[in-house]
């Protein structure tokens, strides 16, 4: 009995096979579905003003990166390095130094966060407004890095804070810092107005981008 | 008292700057800056040449999982891990044991590659790592196996140099 195959079975099997791959469920409109007015015309008013505006203010954000740099070590100096005339940071938007925390937008951590400082960088981090992203620079800040194994140090920005991007290095170079901050344009293009990431394009990069 | 003739002079440096060439590297659309040469141990001299220290290249056909990388990486960022890959079997690798590294803790010191006695690892220009999450920072020994698109290894530019010159 055991070696009998169930028709049924072989029938679906053959059927799923001659229709094809089919795509997600996500994708493919029911055929019954009962068309309600108002989503006709919250979708109307999405492709006609929703689109168009997620679409200006992110322009906006991508292209006025105010940073606060918490400076504890030397990955600070790669940063003056790329505001400097050769790797010009401000032709993406990013300024230098800026004066106040309120009117800023990104947090470069560079350096080792001590557990002295790690209070001190949450009330930093509070007192920026929405929407905000961090960028994790060095092996101190995103792991602890060479001070992996000491008492005092904490091991990694991200259980404090949410980290957008990581830049790896010791410290990172120039190029690797110019690549962080395109890397994070590219995911602040795929956000929607109250500053969540909607889809997930921003994952695949190109392969431009990630060479070298 | 600043003289009035004064000003006249940031003019004349002003309109003199424009016949300059231009200073800023268009960076990230055209590739510039980076060394042609990278780190990587000369077998005859028995020292590592300076050059470009990035992402890992690693050959697995040379690699013996000695694990003499990651007791030198111990001491320092704890960055190499050895890990068994079945699926790769080479004759010199018998265990099938391979580095991975964690390049959020790696400091690219390139101590790595000076211990190497089998030549296996080198390091590439690819500098270019920033990633989303920090999972991604770990790197297979596969990963680490894909050769780097630019440059060479320093000791033979060295040696052409040399050839050159004399």
């Amino acid at each position: 009995m055991q070696n009998e195959v169930d028709s049924k079975a072989v029938e679906a099997i053959m059927q799923s096979r001659a229709e094809g791959p089919q795509p997600a469920g996500v994708l493919v409109g029911k055929v019954n579905e009962v068309v309600k007015p108002k989503r006709v015309i919250r979708r109307i008013v999405d492709y006609l003003i929703g689109e168009p505006l997620t679409y200006l203010v992110n322009w906006g954000r991508l292209y006025s990166l105010w940073p606060t740099h918490v400076e504890t070590a030397c990955c600070s100096v790669e940063i003056g390095a790329s505001a400097g005339p050769k790797w010009d940071i401000e032709r993406f938007g990013v300024l230098e130094a800026f004066g106040s925390l309120r009117q800023c937008d990104l947090m470069i951590v560079m350096g080792t966060v001590t557990r002295k400082l790690a209070p001190r960088l949450k009330l930093i981090w509070d007192q920026m407004p929405d929407p905000k992203f961090c960028i994790a620079m060095g092996a101190c800040a995103i792991s602890g890095g060479l001070y992996e194994q000491s008492y005092n140090v904490i091991q990694g920005v991200n259980k404090i804070i949410p980290v957008d991007v990581y830049i790896p290095g010791c410290p990172p170079p120039v190029h690797a810092v110019i690549d962080g901050i395109v890397k994070l344009q590219e995911k602040i293009r795929c956000m929607d107005l109250k500053g969540r990431v909607v889809s997930e394009s921003y994952l695949r990069l190109s392969p431009k981008w990630r060479l070298r | 008292m600043v003289k009035p003739i004064a000003i006249l002079n940031a003019v004349k440096s002003g309109l003199r700057h424009l016949f300059f060439s231009r200073v800023t590297r268009r960076y990230p659309e055209v590739e510039s800056g980076l060394p042609e040469t990278y780190y990587s141990f000369d077998p005859k001299k028995g020292v590592a040449t300076a050059g470009w220290k990035g992402r890992h290249y690693l050959e697995l056909d040379k690699c013996t999982g000695c694990q003499l990388c990651s007791y030198m990486c111990d001491e320092i960022s704890n960055a190499i891990i050895m890990v068994e890959v079945p699926e790769l079997k080479f004759e010199q690798n018998k265990k099938s044991l391979f580095p991975s590294i964690d390049y959020g803790r790696c400091v690219f010191c390139g101590l790595c590659v000076d211990t190497c006695p089998f030549e296996a690892l080198h390091m590439t220009p690819e500098v270019r790592l920033a990633d989303y999450d920090r999972n991604k920072l770990y790197y297979s020994p596969l990963e680490l196996s894909i050769p780097p698109s630019v440059g060479k290894p320093s000791y033979l530019v060295g040696k052409r140099r040399e050839a050159a010159k004399s």
